[in-house]
């Protein structure tokens, strides 16, 4: 009976002391998790921009930064395309500037999240009019060792959701 | 958590005299011959008239466990008060009200943006707009009302996506992705258009209104 109040104190003071701990990581994860909100809302903005957006008279730097905007497939692909699209961007002779009219985070955990943008896109062919089209992205986003960077960007049509 | 009945059991064991009981020896040595009439308690079929003096002789000794039972009992209290505060602070962003607002702004932008020129409501949008949201919505919708009947239009509107830009108590704002098909009856041509607008939404008498609507 001794042993067994014992054994029961012990217990109940391990659990104590967990939770306790629990609780003021969860306080901390609390204020975190709206930080991450903030931080990735304001990447994936920044990339979705960054990714709708090059200058025919200074591709390598557009393509650049598509590279540092991006991280996993899409980085792939886009690394995968990159002559082409230079060679594309060279014969259009076209200034494409995207600007993010509007976004949300619509999904995020400790690693991967989700932001969409609605996307005002200006292209201006070269000694041409401007044009603009608005355009909605969903971007994938994935948390890497220098930070939120965008894994997939992709224009949502009607009717694909 | 009865300290008197475990206590006559092991007495039994210590005299001897109950056969069923599991021999605890290490046990039996230190408490050697107590009240007799206990140690019979167990064996009631062998001496019922002994049943009532259980309760009699309660030794020092079960204080001090009750002592720390209590103890184990609060800070189990104290542990589980803990895990209760922990799991109701966990999101830091009221992912309940989230829910809450993206599905009923979803829910009040399909009914205001979809109607058939049959049957047209001019209350519909009373329940789910207020503010400047009222009048942004008929200068949206207006032209479309207007061509309906001749046209016999059919609009149709589904919210695919709805994201809480941001959410401070009763105020949220969203951004929502809208497909809208448009058939008309009369040449049953159907139309479709990806939409995009921006919401600003209050919580009035406990509903979510969109008390502004922004087309981008």
């Amino acid at each position: 009976m001794k042993v067994f109040t014992i054994v029961l104190v012990a217990v109940a003071a391990v659990f104590a002391g967990w939770s306790g701990w629990m609780w003021l990581r969860s306080a901390n994860a609390a204020d975190a998790y709206a930080d991450t909100r903030q931080e990735v809302l304001r990447v994936g903005e920044q990339g979705i921009a960054n990714l709708t957006t090059l200058d025919y008279q200074k591709i390598d730097e557009g393509l650049d930064r598509w590279l540092e905007s991006s991280t996993g497939t899409l980085r792939d692909s886009l690394l995968q395309s990159r002559d082409d699209s230079r060679k594309r961007l060279e014969d259009g002779k076209s200034t494409t500037v995207g600007k993010v009219v509007d976004a949300a985070v619509t999904d995020v955990d400790t690693d991967n999240a989700q932001v969409i943008a609605a996307v005002e896109i200006t292209v201006t062919p070269q000694g041409g009019e401007a044009a603009v089209r608005r355009n909605r992205f969903e971007a994938g986003l994935s948390r890497t060792g220098s930070g939120w960077k965008l894994s997939s960007l992709r224009a949502v049509e009607v009717g694909t959701q | 958590m009865s300290v008197k009945q475990q206590k006559p059991t092991r007495r039994v064991k210590v005299a001897g005299h109950n056969r069923r009981s599991p021999a605890k020896p290490a046990d039996a040595a230190v408490e050697v011959e107590p009240t007799a009439p206990e140690a019979q308690t167990d064996d009631t079929d062998l001496l019922d008239g002994d049943v009532d003096e259980v309760d009699e002789p309660a030794p020092p000794r079960p204080k001090y466990p009750l002592v720390l039972v209590v103890v184990a009992a609060v800070l189990a209290g104290v542990g589980v008060f803990f895990v209760v505060k922990s799991s109701s602070t966990e999101p830091g962003v009221d992912t309940q009200a989230m829910t809450e607002v993206n599905g009923q702004v979803k829910a009040g932008l399909e009914k205001i943006f979809s109607f058939s020129y049959d049957k047209v409501d001019p209350n519909v949008a009373k329940d789910v707009l207020a503010g400047s949201a009222v009048g942004e919505y008929d200068k949206l919708i207006e032209q479309v009302r207007k061509d309906a009947p001749a046209q016999k239009l059919v609009l149709a509107t589904r919210v695919t996506t709805t994201g809480v830009k941001s959410l401070d108590g009763d105020r949220a704002e969203l951004l929502v992705f809208l497909d809208q098909v448009a058939t008309r009856v009369d040449t049953g041509k159907t139309n479709g258009s990806a939409a995009a607008l921006s919401v600003t939404a209050e919580k009035q008498n406990g509903a979510w209104r969109i008390i502004s609507l922004t087309p981008r």
